[in-house]
This record gives structure tokens, C-alpha cells and sequence, in this order.
């Protein structure tokens, strides 16, 4: 495995931490690419999914990662979807760096995206100067995307307003972006290898609905949260672990208060207890990446305030912050899930849990 | 002579193929198969030409509860297509099996500690092995892995050398659960007898999961100095305590996202591609998924279909295979016509029964793949046990039925009337149009009796043209009458899903065929329906009926044993709901009132979900409702109650009680809230007089406007009380305003008979007629 390198920045993007892994992967590539890609399908998943030699990046089905690239290699667009916390913009940035070897070229959509943004603006002065010309116009990154035959990524696209959405409509279908103002040269052609992928987040649902037309153009894939209660586990461990020790402090949750918080997390989520039992999901979100700050909060708490790693009681404080947060319901149905679920758990801290409900806001 | 095993998945066509090319190459001179052994006296029936698929079923009823078992086949399954070829080669052909009833038996006992962790550690390994397979190969869950391992065009070595690797991987040194031990000793027994009396080659045919230990087992027996004999099996004699027929099966039976355990996902797929290939097979199923998507409206453009093949084909090519399989099919499926978020992964992602959170799309076109319909079995076929118990049982009891309808009354009071009544209703519960219920009555119940527990039914009883297919088709559920039902039932409850009256309905039909021991499986059915259910009336009148016939018992018959496990579902859904309720409208106080009556009820009778932990639960729910000020004051008013009787409240349930009850905005909420509260406990308006002087204080501190405003939902509270009881609390607001005995008499007393019970009809005639005059 090769070390991942760390530049001087504060968040250095896949391309640049992993440069080393594409590097070696583009050398070694043999399969057929398709046109415009810096790497073949068959790298490409090694790259995210990892193997033996390649270290992991994401948590999720074969399969998702698949029908991505077959989306990416086709003349349709990637939407991915999901709940808020299921690392869609990780995946995303990955496929990026992976396929066009630049995950930078990206647009944020929010409530205040305009279609400049989206397509191109000018530099006012050259404009005023000049008239309209190359030189004056300021390319945004899809219309780079588009020249260099690049990814482009468009993140939260569902809460741009519905009419700057639909300014993708003629680019995605088209593969043109026109510049009616410049003289003679007004189009962008895309060239081969040049992609959209938008990430939504499932509780924008409604926010700024889709038109059909756009939906159209897109394939829609939803990222789940992690479906293996053990990896999951793995994973939040490791990461409070990371977070402890960049904090500086010396303790870690205890096993049995991660299995807690874990096991609660997953069925509030799902819906589903580990039995099969139908239990009730919350409308707030509890994601991995919640669960990983919930169990960092504990370990604090814990550790400052009483001196030990944090305990099961902690945990319901900790949910009933979080659930408090969107929805006052949520804290009937946690209060439900302990008096319900937790109750029939065995082993001395699911008690603990229990015991602790009395610390829910009446 | 040698002695060759080959370990297969049962209902896979690339076995199957492998299996059929195997006997053609080496005409093995016999075959063995793990099939149960006694039925190798009748394995001429499964020659016959039946149209698939079928089932071979067996059933043992000397263990409670009795154990049955479906040994499905296919065109494709391997176990068939052996059995086939060996017999047109004129092989020696044997089953090699415990008979199903013999183990299932066995799996029927109680598992230990010991067994339990055994089975866990099984399953690790399995879970560890196939994970780790996933991970190698790029594939979701199973059923990907095995389509790509092995359903992929393939040259019969390479096929034999992966079958053989990937079973020895999953069972590895596992000794196996002690069921499969003791198959595993019989099988092995099987093969040495064969090894050591056939001239020529054996073929054995078994489960890949055995295979391993089987070649290690049976050389050791065969080296033995005894002459091995033929482990002859001989179901007992009396062919209603075990034994197995042949039935009809339906598609959707063997369907592995139905439920079946031992299937593969998609069976009409996999039929198609053992007639046509897998490409043909793919075309097929794109053509039978596009035509039900289209005939259920969803629309499908043709530059969807384009793009949806284009895909497929994308990730045919990048999983490396010459022809596209379902999983590619239905991954492109999934990416290029479904334009939203999935609340669950693809349900052929992983082993799972298609539910209710799958998205429709996408449920609707694996249905297009399981494949509708049932096989036949060929004429000859001897009928299945069903139609001889039924027949048995109808004589025991004087029923004999023949070609034109007889009339059947039942009274459940009597006893000899009741194994009369339990039979006809299990009959019915088998879908026999012959045996027609007219209806229930209770001609000389002095008031009306619930019709849950009305004890005369009238019957119609007659041997119609359907009797005999009818018995055949429900021969598929089991073998004997209360069996069949059993199962028929608990798919019923399944199939009702998330509709009370329906689940309702089902149980009462337990209770009243007798049923009694189908508790505790109905109600972890019904624990995964009611989750769906919203409306609070609906579920509260199901516990109603149910806690009716809980109370009253079924005309001798303990009905807590099949009710009780469904009471508890109900409850937990029911607290679920009133904790979410906010705003509160006419029919949802009627439901919220008649919901927190059923939990008061559960609470008195003490039945499961109101006991223990789960008590505390349910009153610590109740107190919250009542103490609450944001609860809607109908649902508060009889959480108030429900709590207060039961001792829900703490030490000072009195004090609370009271101050909850003068925290109650008069006006607007106290005629609702003391609606809700007399529902649950009227008790508290005549046993003390606290209740009395709060509300008469709340009154006398309001206008006469306001009065008027909160009158019709304050008459509406007190006609809980039958009359006795408002003349005892008029006697009380009497004393409360201090009036002498004979004052109080006269505002109690009815003043003008008759001819005033007229005037005021009048005057109400009157008044609706104005209200109906001005459009009210």
C-alpha cells in the first residue's frame, strides 16, 4: 500500500491525496477506457472499492459503483441521492479524481445559485473594454468541464431554484453549451470524457422538485447508509479514535457503549431491529458521520467531566440533543425505542441505557 | 468403480445442465440423491409426466406442533433432472435422505444452548466465507456471487472445480448442526451400501453443503469388514401420523423473495434460460417486465428502454461475462427507470423477502419474473392425504357429505356440536366451496351479543364440483386438516398485511376452528403488519373484538393463547399512535376514546403487553398523555383515567387527577375531556365527591354563553352513566349546593310523564327543522 501524501492544505482533494494510487493504477491499466477517461472501469472500481494493495475509500455496494461508471461512460448525467451523512459527495469526489483526474472542477447549488454560476459569467471590466470575447468570459466549471473533457460535479443540485436547474437541460442532452454573445465561435462542443455528477439530499425531497425533463437526463442512484452492522461498528471506532487522538485526549468510548450507540443509531434509522422487529425510524438524520460526533461527544463528556471513556447514559443525552435539533417527535419515538427495545436487551449496559431514560425531556 | 459426488444448489440450472451432461458422458450405473429415502418405494410417482412445478410433501404428526416440509421441484432443479436421466439410462436409482419427517421432527424440538451456538457459529463462517467472496468478486450479496460464479456460460470441468472449491470454502471443517449429522450418517451409509454392492460407477447427487463431509464419511463405512446393507426406510404404517404425497405447487411458492428459503430469486427466469440460454432468457424477461410495468402505468419511453439496455450491456462488459444475467438486467433496470431516492436497497442485493419498502417499480418487475400460476400433477397420481383425513374426520363426526347440500346447525355451547363447528370452519379456512357458512346467530341472548361470540352457526354442506380439486389444491398446505389450515392461515394473516379488519378476521376464524396453537406465529406476523397501520379506530375496534373474546372466552375454549401476542402488537402500535396525536377532530376523539378503552381493558385483564416492563411502558405513555397540556382533551381526559385506576400516576394519583381535571379550559376542552375521562373511569364521578364539585366549580365560573358553547360535548360526556348513576351524582351536586332532600328530590324528579318526553320531542323536531331550513 502507499502512503497517502499530505500536502500543506487543510483538506487536500482525492486527486492530490491519493495521487500516488492513480499514478500507479494508470500505469498498470490495460483494460479499454472509454473515451476521454484517465482510467479503465475495471481501475476505476479499484480504486474506490479497494483490494489488497489499495486501501478502501468507501463503504458501499459493488453494484452502486458500477452503475455509476456505466451512467459516467453514457450520455446520461449521475444524480446520487440519499440521506444527509452517507458520504454521496465523498463518492462523488472519488469518481472524479478517478475518471477525469480532477474532482475540483465543482458547483455548490443553493438557494442563491445563479445560471452564471452554472454556465459562464464575464470579467466586467475586459467586457466593457474589449466588448464580449474570449478573454472576457469568465468560464465556470462546467464549461470547463465541457472544453477539457472533465467530470464536473454539482453538489446539492435540489436546492437550486428549479429554473437555474433546468439551465443544464440543453447541456446535458445537447452536449452544448451556447455563448450567444461572443462573435462567430459561440458554442462549447463537450469534448469525450466530459460528465455531470449532482448529489441530492433525500430530506430536500420537495424542496426544489425536478422538472421531468431534467429528471430525464439523469440516473438516479441512491446511496445507503452502511449496510453491515460490523463495518459500521469498525468504522465509527476508527473514527472517534481519529478525533480523540487529533483532540489530544487519551481515552476511547468502551466497546460496549459503541455497540450502544451503534445498534440504537442503525435501528432508529432503518426501522428495522436487529430481530426483524419493526421499530420506528426518526425523521432526523442518524447517519454514521451523526453517530461518529455522538460518540466523540460521549468520550468527551466522559473524560472531562467525570474522568472515565463516557458511559450508556451519556448516549441518551447525546440523542436527545440531536433529535431535539428537526423534530420534537423524534424524542417521543427514542423515548419509545428505550422503554420498548432497549428494555429487552441484555448485558449490563443496555440496563444502563435504560435506566437513563429518564434524562429524555419530559 | 468409482464413486463421484457432486454438490449442487438446489433449483440451479447450471448444476442441472452439468447434472444431465454428467449421466449422458459417464452413464453412471447408479444414482444417488439426497431425496427422502422413503419414498423409494413410490419414486416410480415422481416419473409420471407431471407439469411443473410440483411438490413432494411430507408431514409428521406425532410431535407437537407437527412438522412438515416441501421438497419443491423445477424443470431445472439438479435433484429432477437426475432423476430423469438416470431413470431413461435405466440406472439404479435410490433417495438417499432421513425422511423429511424424520428430521424435521428433530428440528421441530426445542434447540439448547448448545445447538443454538453451534447453529451461530455455522452461519459465521457461511456469512464469512460468501462476505469475503463478495468482496473478491465485486458482487452484492449472494445471489450475485452464485450468477456470476457459476449461472455464467461455463465448460463443465471448470464449472465442477468452482462448485467444488466454493463448497468446501462455505462448510469448511464445520461439523455441522445436529440435524445435519445425522442426515449426514444416513447419506453416507447410502453411499458405502452403494460403493460396495453396484458394478460400475456412482453418481451422488447432494446438497453442496453435505458434499464435503459425505466424501470424507462414507469410505470409512465402506472400509469396514460387515457387509453394508441397504438402509431401507419404511414410512410408518399408519399413514396419518407421516408419510409424503406429491401436490401442486405454485410458482410463487418457490420464489425465494416469497419466503422460500432453499430457492433462488426469480424462478420463471430461470426457467427461461434452461429452455432458451441466457440470452434468450434475458430478452424474455425484459419483454415480460416492460409488458407488467407498462399494464401498471408506469411509464416506460422507448428512450428509456434504450438506455436501459445500454447499460445493460455496459455492465455485462465490465463484469466480464459473453451474456448478460439477471443481476445486470435488473441493476440497469434500477439505474435508468427509477427517477427517485430508494428507501431500501434492491431487494436482489441481499436474501430478502420482498416487502413494503421496496420500491414499486421495482417489486413489480421481479413479480414479473417469479411467474404466475401452478404445475399439475399427471392423472394416476395418488391423492394426497388431505382428501382421506378430511374424509375420516367428516365421518367420525356424522358429516358425510355427498352431492346435494345439507343443512348444518352448530351450537358451540355443546360439546360434541363444537369438534362439528371446528371442522367446518377449518374446511372454510382451506377455501372448500363446499362447505358454505350461512351465518352465526344467538337466537336467545338476552341482549345482543357481540358477533364474535355468537355460538349458533348455520352451515350449508355439500360435495360440489369443486370439493375434490379444491381438497388437492389446499393438499399443498398439509396433510391433514387442522395442519393445512394452520399454514393456510398464517399466508392469509401475511397476505392481509397491514388491514385490521382482515387480521381481525383471521384470528377469530383460529378461535373459532380450534386453532388454539397458532398463537404466538400469527402474532409475530402480525407484529410486522401493524407498523403500517394509521388509523386509530380501525386498530381500536380490532382490539375491541379481540379483547371481547379474550374476556368472554370462546364458549369454554381459552382464547388468550392465540389472541394475546396480537393484543400486545396492537397495543404498541396503538400508544405509538396517541403519542403523535396533536389536533383532535370528531371521529379522531370517538378513536382516541375508544383506543385508550382497549388499553384500559388490556390493562384490567392483564394480557400480554400489559404486564411487567411492558405495563410500566404503557402507564408511564398514559401519565404523559394526561399531564400533558397539548394532548387533545378527549385522548387526555381518558389517559387521565386509564392511568388514575391503574395507579399510573404515582403516590399522589389524587391530587394530580384533580388538578389535572381543573387545568382543563372549560369552554373549549372540558366537555371533550370528561368524555374521554367517563369513558375509562365513570367510577370516579359517583364514588367521591372531588370529581363532582371540580366540574360543578368549572361550570359555575362560566357565562351562561360559554355554558351554551361547551353544552352538547358536556351531554355527550355524561350519557356514559346509565340513569341510576346520574341520579347519584345529581344527589351529589344536590349536596354540593347545599339544597335540602326535598329540593333536590324535585330537580331529579321527571316532571310531567309522558306528555312532557312529547313536548320535548316536539320541541326537537322543531328546532332540526330550522336548522334544516337554514342549510345546517
Amino acid at each position: 500500500m502507499t502512503a497517502p501524501t499530505r500536502p500543506r492544505m487543510q483538506r487536500p482533494p482525492a486527486e492530490t491525496l491519493y495521487a500516488a494510487e492513480l499514478q500507479a493504477l494508470a500505469s498498470s491499466d490495460r483494460a479499454p477506457k472509454p473515451p476521454g477517461w484517465k482510467l479503465s472501469m475495471p481501475a476505476v472500481r479499484r480504486f474506490i472499492a479497494g483490494d489488497r494493495d489499495i486501501r478502501t475509500k468507501i463503504v458501499c455496494a459493488p453494484s452502486l459503483i458500477e452503475r455509476c461508471m456505466v451512467t459516467l461512460a453514457s450520455s446520461r448525467a449521475l444524480l446520487l441521492v440519499g440521506e444527509p451523512g452517507t458520504a454521496k459527495s465523498l463518492l462523488s469526489e472519488l469518481l472524479a479524481a478517478a475518471v477525469s483526474g480532477a474532482s475540483t472542477l465543482t458547483i455548490q447549488g443553493s438557494a442563491a445559485t445563479t445560471e452564471d454560476q452554472i454556465k459562464y459569467g464575464w470579467n466586467y471590466a475586459l467586457l466593457l473594454n474589449e466588448g464580449p470575447s474570449p478573454r472576457a468570459l469568465v468560464p465556470s466549471p462546467l464549461y470547463r468541464a465541457m472544453q477539457e473533457g472533465r467530470i464536473v460535479r454539482f453538489e446539492e443540485i435540489t436546492r437550486c431554484p428549479a429554473e437555474v436547474q433546468d439551465g443544464l437541460l440543453s447541456v446535458l442532452s445537447e452536449r452544448l453549451l451556447m455563448v450567444p454573445e461572443l462573435p462567430g465561435e459561440g458554442a462549447v462542443f463537450a469534448a469525450p470524457g466530459f460528465n455531470l455528477i449532482a448529489t441530492a439530499n433525500t430530506r430536500d425531497r420537495g424542496v426544489n422538485e425536478m422538472s421531468a425533463a431534467l429528471k430525464r437526463r439523469f440516473a438516479f442512484e441512491t446511496v445507503f447508509p452502511i449496510a453491515d452492522y460490523q463495518q459500521e461498528l469498525a468504522l465509527v471506532q476508527s473514527e472517534v479514535a481519529r478525533l480523540l487522538a487529533h483532540d489530544g485526549v487519551p481515552v476511547v468510548p468502551p466497546p460496549e457503549v459503541l455497540e450502544v450507540l451503534v445498534t440504537t443509531f442503525r435501528e432508529l434509522r432503518q426501522g428495522v431491529d436487529a430481530d426483524g422487529g419493526a421499530t420506528e425510524r426518526l425523521s432526523t438524520v442518524v447517519s454514521t458521520a451523526e453517530a461518529v460526533s455522538v460518540a466523540h461527544a460521549v468520550a468527551l463528556r466522559g473524560h472531562y467531566l467525570r474522568g472515565d471513556a463516557g458511559q450508556p447514559a451519556d448516549i441518551v443525552e447525546a440523542l436527545a440533543g440531536a433529535a431535539a435539533k428537526d423534530n420534537p417527535d423524534d424524542l417521543k419515538k427514542i423515548r419509545r425505542y428505550i422503554e420498548h427495545k432497549a428494555a429487552k436487551r441484555k448485558g449490563e449496559h443496555w440496563r444502563d441505557f435504560h435506566a437513563a431514560r429518564h434524562l429524555l425531556p419530559q | 468403480m468409482a464413486v463421484r459426488l457432486i454438490g449442487i444448489r438446489h433449483h440451479s440450472p447450471a448444476c442441472a445442465r452439468l447434472v444431465q451432461r454428467w449421466i449422458a458422458r459417464q452413464r453412471p450405473a447408479a444414482v444417488l440423491i439426497e431425496g427422502p429415502a422413503d419414498f423409494n418405494a413410490r419414486i416410480g410417482e415422481l416419473l409420471l409426466p407431471h407439469r411443473l412445478p410440483v411438490a413432494l410433501y411430507s408431514y409428521a404428526n406425532e410431535v407437537q406442533p407437527p412438522a412438515q416440509c416441501w421438497f419443491p421441484f423445477l424443470d431445472y432443479s439438479p435433484e429432477w433432472v437426475a432423476l430423469r436421466a438416470a431413470h431413461a439410462q435405466g440406472a439404479l436409482l435410490r433417495f438417499i435422505d432421513l425422511p423429511h419427517w424424520r428430521y424435521r421432527a428433530r428440528a421441530a424440538q426445542p434447540a439448547t444452548a448448545g445447538s443454538l451456538a453451534r447453529d451461530d457459529a455455522g452461519r459465521s463462517r457461511y456469512a464469512r466465507a460468501v462476505a469475503s467472496l463478495c468482496e473478491r468478486m465485486a458482487c452484492d450479496g449472494d445471489n450475485a456471487l452464485w450468477d456470476t460464479l457459476f449461472e455464467d456460460t461455463l465448460d463443465d470441468a471448470d464449472l465442477l472445480q468452482r462448485l467444488d472449491l466454493y463448497f468446501d470454502e462455505l462448510r469448511g471443517d464445520d461439523p455441522g448442526t445436529p440435524e445435519d449429522q445425522v442426515r449426514e450418517a444416513a447419506m453416507a451409509r447410502w453411499i458405502a451400501w452403494a460403493a460396495r454392492s453396484v458394478a460400475g460407477d456412482v453418481l451422488v447427487i447432494c446438497g453442496g453443503w453435505h458434499k464435503r463431509a459425505l466424501e470424507a464419511a462414507w469410505p470409512r463405512i465402506a472400509a469396514d469388514a460387515e457387509p453394508v446393507q441397504e438402509p431401507v426406510e419404511t414410512p410408518p404404517a399408519d399413514a396419518r401420523s407421516a408419510g409424503s404425497y406429491l401436490v401442486p405447487y405454485a410458482w410463487r411458492q418457490v420464489e425465494a423473495l416469497g419466503g422460500y428459503g432453499a430457492g433462488m430469486q426469480s424462478p420463471r427466469y430461470y426457467q427461461w434460460v434452461w429452455d432458451e440460454g441466457p440470452q434468450a432468457a434475458g430478452e424474455r424477461a425484459l419483454a415480460a417486465i416492460v409488458a407488467r410495468l407498462r399494464a401498471r402505468q408506469v411509464v416506460l419511453s422507448t428512450a428509456d428502454l434504450v438506455a436501459l439496455r445500454q447499460t445493460q450491456a455496459g455492465l455485462a462488459r465490465l463484469r466480464g461475462r459473453s451474456d448478460a444475467l439477471r443481476v445486470d438486467l435488473l441493476d440497469a433496470l434500477q439505474a435508468t427507470v427509477v427517477k427517485e431516492a430508494l428507501d431500501a436497497p434492491a431487494p436482489w442485493a441481499s436474501q430478502v423477502v420482498l416487502q413494503a419498502a421496496h420500491h414499486p417499480v421495482l417489486r413489480e418487475a421481479l413479480l414479473a419474473l417469479t411467474g404466475e400460476g401452478a404445475g399439475t400433477l399427471a392423472a394416476g397420481t395418488p391423492l394426497p392425504p388431505l382428501l382421506h383425513d378430511v374424509q375420516q374426520r367428516l365421518a367420525a363426526c356424522d358429516l358425510a357429505v355427498d352431492a346435494s347440500p345439507r343443512a348444518v346447525v352448530c351450537d358451540r355451547r355443546a360439546g360434541a356440536d363444537q369438534v362439528r363447528s371446528e371442522l367446518l370452519w377449518q374446511l372454510r379456512i382451506l377455501g372448500v366451496q363446499g362447505a358454505r357458512l350461512d351465518g352465526t346467530r344467538a337466537p336467545v341472548a338476552a341482549r345482543g351479543l357481540p358477533e364474535a361470540l355468537r355460538y349458533e352457526e348455520h352451515w350449508t354442506l355439500q360435495q360440489d364440483d369443486r370439493w375434490h380439486p379444491d381438497l388437492i389444491e389446499a393438499a399443498a398446505w398439509g396433510g391433514t386438516l387442522a395442519g393445512a389450515a394452520r399454514q393456510r392461515l398464517g399466508d392469509a394473516i401475511q397476505a392481509a398485511a397491514a388491514d385490521l379488519a382482515g387480521i381481525t378476521q383471521c384470528l377469530l376464524q383460529a378461535v373459532r376452528a380450534g386453532l388454539g396453537d397458532v398463537g404466538q406465529g400469527l402474532a409475530a406476523r402480525i407484529a410486522q403488519a401493524i407498523p403500517q397501520a394509521h388509523d386509530v379506530g380501525a386498530l381500536a375496534r380490532a382490539a375491541k373484538v379481540l379483547l371481547e373474546v379474550v374476556q368472554a372466552g370462546f364458549w369454554g375454549a381459552d382464547t388468550r393463547p392465540v389472541l394475546e401476542g396480537s393484543l400486545a402488537a396492537l397495543a404498541a402500535r396503538l400508544q405509538v399512535l396517541l403519542e403523535d396525536r396533536t389536533a383532535t377532530s370528531g371521529a379522531a376523539l370517538e378513536a382516541d376514546v375508544a383506543a385508550v378503552s382497549a388499553l384500559d381493558r388490556m390493562l384490567r385483564l392483564r394480557v400480554a403487553g400489559a404486564t411487567g416492563d411492558e405495563r410500566t411502558a404503557l402507564l408511564d405513555t398514559l401519565a404523559r398523555l394526561a399531564r400533558s397540556p397539548f394532548t387533545p382533551p378527549g385522548l387526555r381526559g381518558a389517559a387521565l383515567g386509564a392511568a388514575y385506576e391503574h395507579e399510573g400516576l404515582g403516590a399522589d394519583g389524587q391530587t394530580q387527577l384533580l388538578a389535572v381535571v381543573r387545568a382543563v379550559p372549560p369552554r373549549d376542552a372540558l366537555g371533550d375531556f370528561l368524555y374521554g375521562l367517563f369513558a375509562c373511569a365513570r367510577e370516579l364521578a359517583t364514588r367521591g365527591d372531588a370529581i363532582p364539585a371540580a366540574v360543578h366549580e368549572a361550570l359555575q365560573a362560566m357565562s351562561t354563553e360559554d355554558f351554551l358553547v361547551a353544552l352538547p360535548q358536556l351531554r355527550s360526556a355524561f350519557t356514559w352513566f346509565p340513569p341510576r348513576e346520574r341520579g347519584l351524582i345529581a344527589q351529589r351536586v344536590g349536596r354540593l349546593l347545599g339544597l335540602a332532600p326535598r329540593e333536590q328530590a324535585a330537580l331529579t324528579h321527571l316532571r310531567g310523564g309522558a306528555e312532557a318526553l312529547l313536548d320535548a320531542r316536539q320541541v326537537e323536531a322543531q328546532a332540526l327543522a330550522w336548522a334544516r331550513e337554514i342549510g345546517l
